[in-house]
């Protein structure tokens, strides 16, 4: 079997569990559907499928690590929620095999979205948090010139006060509008927040 | 690249000691605790496409210490071959911190359009070897600095080996010209998984060809040790880094930690630990 | 010149020195003294009061700035008092007076020839725009014409913009380089302070190092929700006065520059700003085991 057909096809068995599991039930069959002769899928069926989804499982961790990093603030204040929520993310089958992470970040924080204001459960400062830390990741974007996200909370404190991990966290209800502004492409943010009924400092 | 002349080249770097994988959590200790870390690492891939703030942190760094850029996504054991567009981006990044060497490993990371996300083990085989070298050539029509290439971890073997795993590294070495990137972690974590001697596979090395290590803990997960950066480096790790200096002409170290990050006390400990290693065996000042 | 290296062993005093003159320079050694336990600051009413410990801890490992200082404190003094009385100002004036050579001899500050020379440069640029201005004008009378306000106008601007180009601020060009290295360098030191506890702890907190660098370099708003937060509100200028008191700045306007809190959190901006994050971001030699953890 060439290398190409072999890296192509363990590409393929590591990033979708549904391939996956239909290989190792039936590899004659399922190898034939993605191209492989009998022979190839024979040797390939000979890998542990208890190690393939170890290291499967590990992607999945890392894609969890790096999302949560990006989204620090909402994974540390939501707990194992956010982990419950982000396994039914994943387990959506991705084309293209394992996303960028700042991409998967992004669909996260809005499939997180849409799942919190559901559910409805909690403050509402929690759903102010996420769409900060979504807000900043649009803004990391050193294409994007402007972006700008309503709170009804005063972010600023929200967020330096959950960054100092706080207990409780500094939760003033006010409507505050945000702003991250580049003067130019891959030129440097800055960031502004405005709470009514006062101005509240640039930040940087 | 003939083997005498690899040989003479990687001889030739010059000794930097004991580093640290740079994270940004680090950045204000490691300011000030300048002169405890001899040069770092950076992941050369959040540097290739980055904004303002990330080239003037790289900037920053550049200006006080050695860096050596560590690429995660050449995929060099690629039977498709290398990403061109990713290659330009590094060599430019390569040529702007003009490093005495730069690194990468042998895995792959994509193949038929599909990202993995993951530093996956390829089959130990001699066309595995030769589509190695055909890479690293690749790689070096655009960057001059030596490239090592690093050993990774791995929990299955791909089918159609016909060699050891450190049979295959000596074939890609060999072919290749290149340097070794020794993961002391990785070939501890191997050794325990696989359940093979790790001195057995120290001896089957080039020691000549080992121009670096990476250190670091891990943890064990379901009877599994993990490659997780995640902790103190424990004892064994410590035994293989002593025996590896005291055989190879190792150049420098670095501290790979990444996760659970402990106060920078502790990471200078580390360091201090690996350095009396090294000057114990003569490898730096 | 090229913008100077961050030291091996940066002084946080000379730092704020630099950064905001001799107050600043006061207030970190205040600081230093605080976390050294050997100042404390009380409160008296709405009043703030900066005074000696009563066990004295040994002073051996004190500057002669801090000894200075610490010697200074014979009675409590008001907080607003350390400042607007000047007399510990004058007994610092030494060391800032060495800070201040020092600083200038790196041209970080502006000196005493680079003023000369925008002195020069804005009596030579007045000279010429006035000598120029007033030829201009007799030529329009003698021809007369009498509608030089325009003339006028571009004159006085052209000696704005002459004087706005010359200003000779402070801190010169290379300092502020300099200040922004040393801000950038250190900016992490503050998601390594934890949240605030009771301000009577901070004076029995070990003496750490980072944090008074931190108020080196960012000044004592950067001690806000830390131990030392009473410090802060007590010692705190004006928004306008402090560059980079930390006001906002924790709020991140690149990813998780500055919101990715503690030193626990790995960075988020490192893996937000690659463009290619697909493999490990951190744990850069991940194998199959997986880089923390399989994910379960």
């Amino acid at each position: 079997m060439g290398l190409v057909e072999v890296q192509r096809t363990l590409a393929r068995i590591y990033t979708d569990a549904e391939l996956r599991e239909r290989f190792f039930g039936d590899p004659l069959n399922v190898g034939r559907e993605i191209g492989l002769s009998a022979e190839e899928s024979s040797n390939l069926a000979q890998m542990s499928a208890a190690q393939i989804k170890t290291f499967a499982d590990s992607l999945y961790g890392k894609r969890l690590l790096g999302v949560g990093k990006l989204l620090a603030m909402t994974r540390r204040t939501l707990g194992a929620r956010f982990d419950a929520h982000f396994r039914r993310f994943a387990a959506a089958p991705v084309q293209g095999g394992t996303p960028q992470y700042l991409d998967d970040a992004m669909k996260f924080a809005t499939y997180l979205e849409n799942s919190l204001c559901e559910e409805r459960v909690g403050s509402g400062w929690t759903l102010d948090l996420l769409r900060y830390e979504k807000a900043r990741l649009k803004a990391a974007d050193p294409k994007r010139r402007v972006v700008a996200a309503y709170f009804r909370h005063d972010i600023s404190r929200l967020v330096r006060s959950v960054a100092r991990k706080e207990e409780p966290p500094t939760v003033v209800k006010r409507a505050t509008v945000a702003l991250w502004v580049r003067s130019k492409p891959h030129g440097p943010v800055r960031y502004s927040a405005f709470s009514a009924p006062s101005l509240f400092g640039r930040g940087k | 690249m003939a083997a005498a002349g690899a040989d003479k080249v990687l001889r030739d770097l010059p000794a930097l000691g004991v580093g640290l994988g740079f994270r940004e959590p680090f950045r204000g200790d490691l300011f000030m605790h300048r002169d405890r870390v001899d040069f770092l690492e950076i992941t050369a891939d959040h540097y290739l496409d980055a904004p303002p703030e990330k080239l003037r942190e790289l900037e920053l760094l550049a200006e006080h210490f050695t860096l050596i850029p560590h690429a995660l996504n050449l995929s060099l054991a690629s039977a498709e071959g290398v990403d061109r567009d990713y290659l330009k981006k590094l060599a430019r990044l390569v040529r702007r911190l003009d490093p005495p060497w730069w690194s990468d490993h042998i895995a792959f990371t994509r193949a038929g359009g599909v990202d993995i996300g993951h530093l996956s083990p390829t089959v130990f085989s001699e066309e595995a070897a030769q589509v190695i070298a055909r890479n690293v050539a690749a790689a070096r029509e655009l960057i001059d600095a030596p490239l090592i290439l690093e050993n990774i971890t791995y929990m299955l073997t791909v089918p159609g080996g016909q060699v050891s795993e450190a049979e295959f590294l000596r074939a890609v070495l060999e072919r290749t010209g290149c340097g070794l990137l020794l993961d002391v972690t990785n070939l501890h974590i191997n050794s325990v998984n696989h359940g093979y001697d790790w001195r057995d596979f120290l001896r089957k090395l080039p020691a000549e060809r080992i121009v670096q290590l990476h250190f670091v803990g891990g943890h064990w997960h379901d009877g599994i040790l993990v490659d997780s950066h995640s902790h103190p480096t424990p004892e064994d790790v410590w035994a293989v880094m002593d025996e590896t200096l005291r055989r190879a002409p190792v150049k420098g170290v670095i501290l790979e930690r990444d996760e659970n990050i402990p106060p920078f006390s502790e990471i200078l400990r580390e360091l201090d630990r690996a350095r009396e290693l090294g000057r114990k065996h003569e490898r730096w000042d | 010149m090229p913008t100077p290296m961050i030291p091996h062993d940066p002084d946080p005093h000379e730092i704020a020195y630099l950064r905001g003159g001799e107050n600043e320079v006061t207030r970190s050694v205040i600081f230093a003294l605080v976390q050294k336990g050997l100042l404390q600051i009380s409160q008296q009413g709405k009043d703030h009061f900066v005074g000696q410990v009563a066990e004295q801890k040994e002073r051996r490992s004190l500057s002669p700035i801090e000894r200075r200082t610490l010697d200074w404190f014979t009675q409590p003094q008001k907080t607003s008092e350390v400042f607007h009385s000047g007399a510990l100002a004058s007994q610092l004036k030494p060391f800032c007076s060495a800070y201040e050579q020092r600083l200038k001899s790196e041209q970080l500050l502006t000196t005493d020839e680079m003023r000369l020379r925008a002195r020069m440069v804005i009596v030579a640029g007045t000279l010429a725009i006035l000598g120029l201005g007033a030829y201009k004008l007799l030529i329009a009378l003698s021809r007369g014409r009498f509608n030089v306000g325009f003339l006028v106008v571009l004159s006085v601007a052209g000696l704005i913009l002459l004087l706005l180009v010359c200003r000779t601020p402070r801190v010169s060009r290379r300092g502020h380089e300099y200040m922004e290295r040393l801000r950038l360098a250190f900016e992490r030191l503050k998601y390594g302070a934890q949240p605030s506890q009771q301000p009577q702890a901070a004076g029995v907190q070990a003496f750490d190092p980072s944090m008074l660098l931190l108020v080196g370099v960012f000044g004592v708003g950067a001690l806000a929700g830390t131990p030392y937060d009473s410090f802060q509100q007590s010692f705190r200028r004006g928004a306008a006065g402090d560059a980079g008191t930390g006001t906002g700045s924790s709020c991140g306007s690149s990813c998780g520059s500055s919101d990715s809190s503690s030193s626990s959190d790995s960075s988020s901006s490192s893996s937000c700003s690659s463009s290619s994050g697909s493999s490990c971001s951190s744990g850069s030699s991940c194998g199959g085991g997986g880089c923390g953890g399989c994910g379960s």
